[in-house]
């Protein structure tokens, strides 16, 4: 009774809730409140994975799903972006029967990295992707370590059996893995995971989990330039100097800990971008991969519609996910080839020239800003940047923005940024860490009231327009511009 | 300028800026430099690290940034080389700002998360038991030493710090905030620690001016043109947290 009541309240809600535009977090908020335990009583698929990590969960779940499904996998998922525990409980309730039993052969859960231990006490995955770890909301997260402690807590949570897919690139995801192999040094995480075949034939550590690992390969790909902090200079582990032999973005690269074992896992999956212009990406196949299957190609080829380092490490992940849960990586490279993301962080802007862009960059994250400016740069062609920040989350009020000192705003001392609109709320917070930049000061204008922002635009914007802002001010951005979403 | 016409050199000493580094802390050293700079000094900013040899002598800043709970332990088995020039320097009341927890290391010891107690520098009587929690809050402080308000935002390890040493802020946190209205900080002569992290002395003009007051000294003849855009935005900025916070 318990069960058909939680399905039936959290289906009607979740009904009520998309007829208003609402309410992916809601239902199972009030299905949970009611019934506490009542996810424990569903009769989950076999297959679950949990996506996790800083940046790219709802991108990277968005590509396992396509491929899962183009392999004939019944998928669930909770598409909306509510990755809490509500956001899970709505998910598998609203595709249960009311018998309770959950109607998909597959499960692919986006959970929020600091609520993933709570969510795995309920619901245990079997497959666990970590993205990465960077700065990010730091009103709420506090720094990357103490979200490194959150996710041992989940790996915990988790239990044995998990199969682990995490970034080889990040020395904080590797740490996970790391600390697993050093339970008993430190007391906090224990995880007896079964020794995979291809960990035996790379390592012989104690106790390793179940690990694959993905990466991106520096072919093609500039030294990054060393933004205003860096987040790799010492191991996460033991603090000691790290040493890179080469970096993709940010703390991501080829690294090695100057005193304890930490360093980079050579990739299960890796992805070389072959030419950034033509968007062509090809995924190796590691030693062990190789190992243990008899296909034939090593090599793969795909193009994406969006081609960014980013994007890159989402791709790669999907394949080393579903590689995981037995899907080739020939099969997953022709389910995704061509595929074009319906979330994705770039939309085209009717305005300036034909190729001007809003870069959708998450607030409280300099690695997403850094990203874009970046990109803005290497673009080679005449431009005005616009950086809007006016709500800095859609749930709470902050005065804080330290991010904002954190972003590399030098990158737009360019020729080529001809105008730089600054604009919103927090106008004079963006003026006063721009003042401290290297960026010509008469290149930038200032718009506190959005409704100045197009005629800001008009007298002032040429050659192509990037709007750089979050998702919490996407809409209060097109429709200051007067485009209809 | 001062009375003899000429530059007055400042060293700013701004110790593991890659190590105690969460949030923008650099903007504490950049704005401070502008300001020394329009008041006529000519500074230089001395970095120095883990391993690096330190020259605290002619020093007449000492900043350090907030790092994460194990960046702290490491930044104290370093700098522990230093404890002894560090008393002599904080009674000689050079001016020295700690923001968020590295404030700590001035204390008697820190009680980490796992419950192991780690000794600290012990120049003042204070210590930390750190949680396994986060604080993270905006907060509005009445200080001790300024009649202006100071705004920031607190990021650190749930916990309690005891001991009997000045607390130079009275912390009011927003409505419903997660965080109690208390005293917080150390404040020992020229000596500042506070939990509030990243670019505090950019989000508050007042501080700033205080640290600068006490680093350039007297001084006289004409000022330079404050053309500098900086100081208008970053007032501007501070009027409109004080009005919503």
């Amino acid at each position: 009774m318990k069960v058909f009541l939680a399905v039936f309240i959290c289906k009607t809600l979740y009904f009520l809730g998309k007829r208003v535009g609402k309410g992916s977090s809601l239902p199972g908020k009030v299905a949970l409140r009611l019934f506490p335990d009542v996810l424990g009583c569903l009769s989950l698929p076999d297959m679950i994975i949990a996506v996790t990590g800083s940046n790219g969960k709802t991108t990277t779940s968005e590509l396992i799903v396509r491929v899962l499904k183009a392999n004939g996998r019944n998928v669930g998922w909770n598409y909306e972006g509510s990755n809490q525990t509500e956001g899970v409980a709505t998910l598998l309730l609203r595709i249960a029967s009311f018998s309770g039993k959950v109607k998909r052969d597959t499960i692919v859960m986006v959970c929020d990295e600091r609520y993933a231990k709570w969510i795995f006490k309920k619901v245990r995955p079997t497959v666990l992707l970590v993205t990465n770890l960077c700065r990010d909301q730091l009103t709420r997260n506090g720094h990357p370590e103490f979200v490194e402690d959150c996710l041992r807590e989940a790996i915990e949570a988790a239990g044995e059996g998990v199969q682990l897919v995490l970034n080889a690139d990040d020395p904080y995801v590797a740490a996970l893995a790391f600390w697993s192999g050093e339970t008993q040094d430190r007391g906090t995480v224990h995880l007896s995971c079964n020794k995979s075949l291809q960990t035996k034939l790379r390592t012989d550590e104690p106790s390793p989990c179940l690990v694959s690992w993905f990466g991106v390969s520096p072919d093609n790909i500039a030294p990054p330039r060393m933004g205003m902090y860096d987040d790799g200079a010492f191991c996460p582990v033991c603090k000691a100097r790290m040493v890179y032999k080469y970096r993709i973005a940010g703390h991501y690269g080829s690294y090695s800990c100057s005193s304890c074992r930490l360093k980079r896992n050579e990739p299960d999956v890796e992805v070389a971008i072959q030419d950034r212009g033509t968007v062509h990406l090809s995924c190796n196949k590691s030693l062990q991969t190789k190992l243990r299957t008899d296909e034939p190609s090593p090599c793969l080829a795909l193009k994406i519609k969006q081609p960014s380092i980013t994007n890159a490490y989402n791709y790669c992940a999907a394949v080393a996910v579903a590689e995981a849960v037995g899907v080739s990586v020939s099969d997953s490279v022709k389910a995704l080839d061509n595929y074009e993301l319906t979330g994705g962080r770039v939309i085209s802007l009717p305005v300036g020239g034909s190729d001007s862009l809003l870069l959708l960059s998450k607030h409280e994250n300099s690695f997403a800003y850094d990203c874009s400016l970046s990109w803005i740069v290497q673009q080679k062609k005449p431009c005005t940047v616009i950086v809007l920040v006016d709500a800095i989350s859609r749930k709470y009020y902050t005065s804080e923005t330290s991010w904002l000192w954190d972003i590399d705003f030098d990158l737009l001392a360019d020729d080529n940024v001809k105008c730089i609109i600054l604009a919103g709320r927090y106008v004079n917070e963006l003026a006063a860490r721009f003042a401290m930049s290297a960026v010509d000061q008469t290149k930038i204008k200032y718009v506190a009231d959005l409704s100045g922002l197009s005629v800001c635009l008009d007298r002032n914007g040429s050659g192509s327009i990037y709007a750089v802002t979050c998702f919490s001010d996407k809409t209060k951005l097109l429709k200051a511009l007067y485009i209809k979403q | 300028m001062n009375k003899n016409n000429t530059l007055k050199k400042i060293k700013i000493l701004y110790l593991y800026p890659d190590l105690m580094n969460l949030y923008g802390d650099w903007g504490n050293v950049a704005a401070l430099e502008r300001e020394l700079v329009y008041r006529g000094c000519e500074v230089i900013i001395d970095r120095k690290s883990v391993g690096d040899d330190i020259d605290f002598d002619n020093s007449d800043f000492t900043y350090i940034g907030s790092g994460t709970e194990r960046s702290q332990l490491a930044c104290m088995r370093d700098l522990m080389r230093y404890k002894d020039v560090l008393t002599e320097r904080i009674n000689a009341e050079v001016p020295m700002l700690a923001t968020g927890n590295s404030h700590e290391l001035f204390g008697q010891a820190v009680t980490d998360s796992g419950g192991v107690r780690h000794e600290m520098m012990g120049l003042l009587d204070f210590e930390t038991v750190q949680l396994n929690t986060r604080i993270t809050e905006d907060c509005l402080c009445e200080c001790s030493f300024l009649t202006d308000k100071v705004i920031g935002f607190i990021n650190r390890a749930g916990g309690e710090q005891k001991g009997d040493i000045e607390r130079p802020f009275s912390v009011f946190p927003r409505e419903g905030a997660g965080y109690p209205a208390c005293t917080e900080g150390i404040k020992y002569k020229n000596q500042l620690g506070t939990y509030l992290t990243g670019p505090v002395l950019v989000r508050n003009p007042p501080l700033l001016s205080y640290f600068a007051d006490i680093i350039a000294g007297e001084f006289v003849g004409e000022s330079i043109k404050r053309d500098d855009m900086f100081f208008e935005y970053q007032q501007k900025a501070y009027e409109s947290a004080l009005a919503v916070l």
